[in-house]
């Protein structure tokens, strides 16, 4: 009952705050960014290669697919994903900060139902977004180019369970920081970590942030197979960040 | 019944000791004053009493039952007014006092009808504009507002004055006087004024101790075993009181005549100091309590005794 009353605040604080509005624009002008670079790029290469021609190098034309469509999503699908960690970095701390919550919880809000809360509804928040990014970028392609790529969907939803890994990294600093800087510190800390970690051979197959390499799976380099311990990596991930999140907002000074 | 127990109670902050055995109780429809400077742990207390710091030992009880850390069970029974109440900006304050509601689990159809009536109480009804626009004053009403919602049994309230103009603080202490009908209320203040206008009972924290603890009337009757001044009309008569009662200490007053003064007498010395001026027929210019205001109560406690205010004349 509680946790649903501090959810609808949470989701009035997102439409009032103008963060819903920000999101939509950032992830619907991304979309439409990945097309309008794919429609342009053999204008650019013609350009380019009438440049070169004079110089007596011959560029060969190559045609737009949908494949290059789709490449622009992963692409680019990192900086929304950025932006929005940075719009909800001070979500936890800015409530410490001021102390919003104390007379809340001195009113019979249980602290999990704050955290559960709060993660819930950026889970929504990502979800929506990174929705209108697919469809939008699903739409435009399938009106642009009629070849089919394959692995679509898989790849999508493995971006999409990148971005609840870093939602559950983001949910557990929250817990423990004092400032969202300190939040931006963890959360970045670890994706930094992983993919440094990458180029040892041996642990690149586990770490989550192999989830965000798609492009891989359209462009067959790397199997669906190929996922499924990096996604179970994650899950356990997300999954410790929660648990551990519910701890620390207990003991957390509010 | 006490609405309030506390036995006990330590805290500390990394190396600083900021309660160091805090006891004191408070009886169940009084207004109680919770005295203490800036810093001297009335807002840990109140915290740890809400359960949001965690004790490092001791006792707290709220209508008997247990305070625990985390999701105490007593919050049930507790209204809280943080010292700078802060709120949603972007949301009014029926908004505002909704979600509160939804979060006590107060029936919906009952809900409206309450909210009108705090907001009344408060002075806030008809106020439509978002939080987000409230003076400071605004916001520490509908704090009162939303810490009586669910009729607490018990209302905390964290200095509710400290930083009001003086129409401001009147309304909060009206408010309060209005609410002791339904709940008993303990505020922190460093106001003493504020304390002598409304409460029942008072207790002051110092060093991390209750230092003096009663009722209003005690308090007072404590301060009436205090100093009390004798002038002389002249130096003859000066000469002879300082001989017939040497403990008492020479003064110079204001204009130059001297007086003699007695410290920490009773009202049996002042009788005695009367009648051997009478016997002796000892010329004076006035005896005179020094009736101390509970801001000197406070001052001696936390060591800063101001001896020179508040004196009533007797003679």
């Amino acid at each position: 009952m509680s946790g649903m009353a501090f959810f609808r605040k949470e989701v009035t604080e997102i439409v009032r705050r103008k963060k819903a509005l920000i999101i939509a624009i950032v992830f619907a002008a991304f979309a439409l960014l990945g097309i309008g670079t794919a429609l342009l790029t053999p204008k650019i290469l013609d350009m380019v290669a009438e440049e070169m021609a004079t110089q007596g190098i011959v560029m060969v034309p190559k045609d737009v697919t949908a494949m290059d469509a789709w490449m622009q999503f992963f692409k680019n699908i990192d900086i929304p994903l950025i932006v929005m960690v940075l719009m909800w970095a001070g979500c936890f701390t800015e409530e410490y900060r001021r102390h919003t919550l104390v007379p809340l919880v001195t009113k019979g809000l249980k602290r999990t139902d704050i955290f559960l809360s709060k993660v819930g509804a950026l889970l929504c928040v990502w979800t929506a977004g990174y929705g209108l990014y697919f469809l939008l970028s699903y739409g435009y392609t399938l009106y642009y180019w009629s070849d089919r790529v394959p692995h679509i969907i898989p790849a999508v939803l493995l971006e999409w369970a990148f971005g609840i890994w870093i939602i559950g990294l983001w949910a557990f600093f929250s817990s423990i920081a004092s400032g969202s800087f300190q939040v931006l510190l963890g959360v970045g800390g670890v994706y930094f970590l992983c993919t440094f970690l990458t180029i040892i051979p041996k642990t690149e197959k586990y770490l989550p942030i192999r989830l965000s390499s798609g492009l891989s799976l359209l462009e067959e380099k790397l199997a669906i197979g190929d996922f499924v311990i990096p996604l179970c990596v994650a899950g356990v991930c997300f999954a410790l960040c929660i648990a551990g999140g519910l701890a620390c907002i207990q003991k957390k000074s509010i | 019944m006490n609405a309030l127990e506390i036995e006990g109670l330590k805290k500390r902050f990394g190396t600083k000791e900021v309660l160091k055995g805090v006891s004191f109780s408070v009886p169940e429809g009084c207004i109680f004053g919770f005295i203490g400077q800036n810093g001297a742990g009335k807002t840990t207390t109140m915290k740890t009493v809400l359960g949001l710091l965690q004790k490092d030992a001791g006792e707290i009880r709220v209508f008997g039952e247990p305070v625990t850390y985390g999701n105490t069970k007593t919050n049930r029974m507790v209204g809280y007014l943080p010292d700078v109440p802060e709120f949603y900006d972007y949301m009014t304050t029926k908004e505002y006092l909704r979600l509160c509601a939804d979060i006590t689990g107060m029936p919906k159809k009952e809900q409206k009808s309450r909210i009108d009536e705090m907001l009344e109480t408060v002075g806030l009804a008809g106020e439509k504009h978002r939080i987000g626009g409230f003076s400071r004053g605004m916001k520490q009403r509908l704090g009162i507002a939303q810490a009586l919602l669910n009729k607490p049994k018990l209302l905390i309230c964290d200095e509710p004055t400290s930083a009001l103009d003086p129409m401001g603080r009147k309304e909060i202490l009206d408010a309060l006087l209005a609410a002791k009908k339904e709940t008993t209320i303990i505020f922190s203040t460093h106001i003493l004024s504020d304390v002598e206008r409304i409460s029942d009972r008072a207790a002051i924290l110092h060093d991390g101790r209750i230092v003096r603890e009663g009722t209003m009337e005690e308090l007072h009757r404590v301060r009436s075993e205090r100093d009390f001044f004798v002038s002389a009309a002249n130096q003859q008569s000066f000469i002879r009181l300082a001989e017939l009662f040497p403990n008492m200490i020479p003064e110079e007053e204001q204009g130059g005549i001297s007086r003699l003064l007695w410290k920490h007498g009773g009202a049996e010395d002042f009788r005695r100091v009367l009648k051997t001026v009478a016997e002796e027929s000892i010329d004076i210019e006035k005896a005179e309590w020094k009736e101390s205001t509970l801001e000197d109560q406070f001052l001696e406690a936390v060591g800063k005794v101001d001896s020179e205010d508040g004196r009533e004349a007797v003679r």
